[in-house]
């Protein structure tokens, strides 16, 4: 998508630079360049969030997968002393 | 005591992520080498079809030499790509080697952490127990002097030979 339109700016960049050798009205180009200038802008920024959206989701799935890790690691210390209960009802 | 369990389970999980982003990259390149290969056979394929088509009279000379000119063109081209792509393939390779020996470390660290940490609550435990023991013969003593017996802890209580070697003798229990 950014590719896209920084290949538009381009033409119209060139379209802009024809029309000033030409001696012919700018107004239409330098507009067109403005805009695309702006959806380049706002193409960045969206990126920067879906990069930043994907490092937020990996790292919250690494802290999940971290505290399942340690929940079981957790559960394993608990089973092995109950392993060894003190009251007799308890007993296996 | 959590703290070792969950630097040793985000040590591993991370490992983990790692190992998963360049086994992506290592099949992305395998891939990539596959295709480029694939590309190449059908170029020399190409080319034997040309020298085919030239015997069997379907083409020119001058029509095979064009064509196959472009065919050796698109298989240099392809075999510098190749050379490129099975490099690049051998990094990746080597990047997993790396990765799955981290993971590996981090499952050894993450062992370890639970070992000591189980060491330490089973310590415990067998304190709380052996203080629950020597409560409990306090009172089963007790309870025997109250009922006339000899005022000595044999009396009401002999303890297991497991547990007389092991204390007497320093023998591990079976």
């Amino acid at each position: 998508m950014l590719d896209q339109l920084s290949r538009r700016l381009d033409e119209a960049q060139g379209r802009l630079h024809a029309a000033l050798v030409a001696g012919e009205p700018t107004d239409a180009h330098r507009a067109a360049i403005s805009q695309l200038e702006h959806d380049i802008e706002r193409e960045r920024f969206a990126q920067k969030q879906a990069d930043a959206e994907r490092a937020r989701r990996r790292t919250s799935a690494i802290k999940e997968r971290a505290d399942a890790i340690a929940d079981e690691a957790r559960q394993r210390i608990a089973d092995l002393i109950a392993r060894f209960p003190l009251t007799s009802e308890s007993q296996p | 005591m959590t703290s070792q369990i969950e630097f040793a389970a985000a040590a591993l999980s991370q490992a983990e992520q790692a190992l998963h982003d360049v086994q992506d990259v290592e099949d992305g390149s395998r891939a990539n080498v596959s295709d480029v290969e694939a590309k190449l056979a059908a170029v020399k394929a190409r080319k034997v079809k040309i020298r085919a088509d030239l015997d069997a009279g379907t083409l020119t000379e001058a029509q095979a030499g064009g064509l196959f000119q472009i065919a050796g063109a698109d298989e240099q081209d392809l075999a510098d790509i190749l050379r490129g792509a099975t490099e690049r393939l051998g990094s990746a390779i080597a990047a997993t080697r790396e990765a799955l020996a981290i993971r590996d470390r981090a499952v050894v660290g993450l062992e370890m952490a639970e070992r000591r940490l189980k060491f330490d609550a089973l310590a415990n435990h067998v304190g709380i127990v052996e203080q629950t023991l020597t409560s409990a013969l306090a009172e089963l003593f007790a309870l025997g002097s109250s009922l006339g017996m000899p005022r000595v802890l044999s009396a009401v209580w002999r303890p297991s030979a497991a547990l007389r070697n092991a204390i007497t003798l320093g023998l591990p229990p079976q």
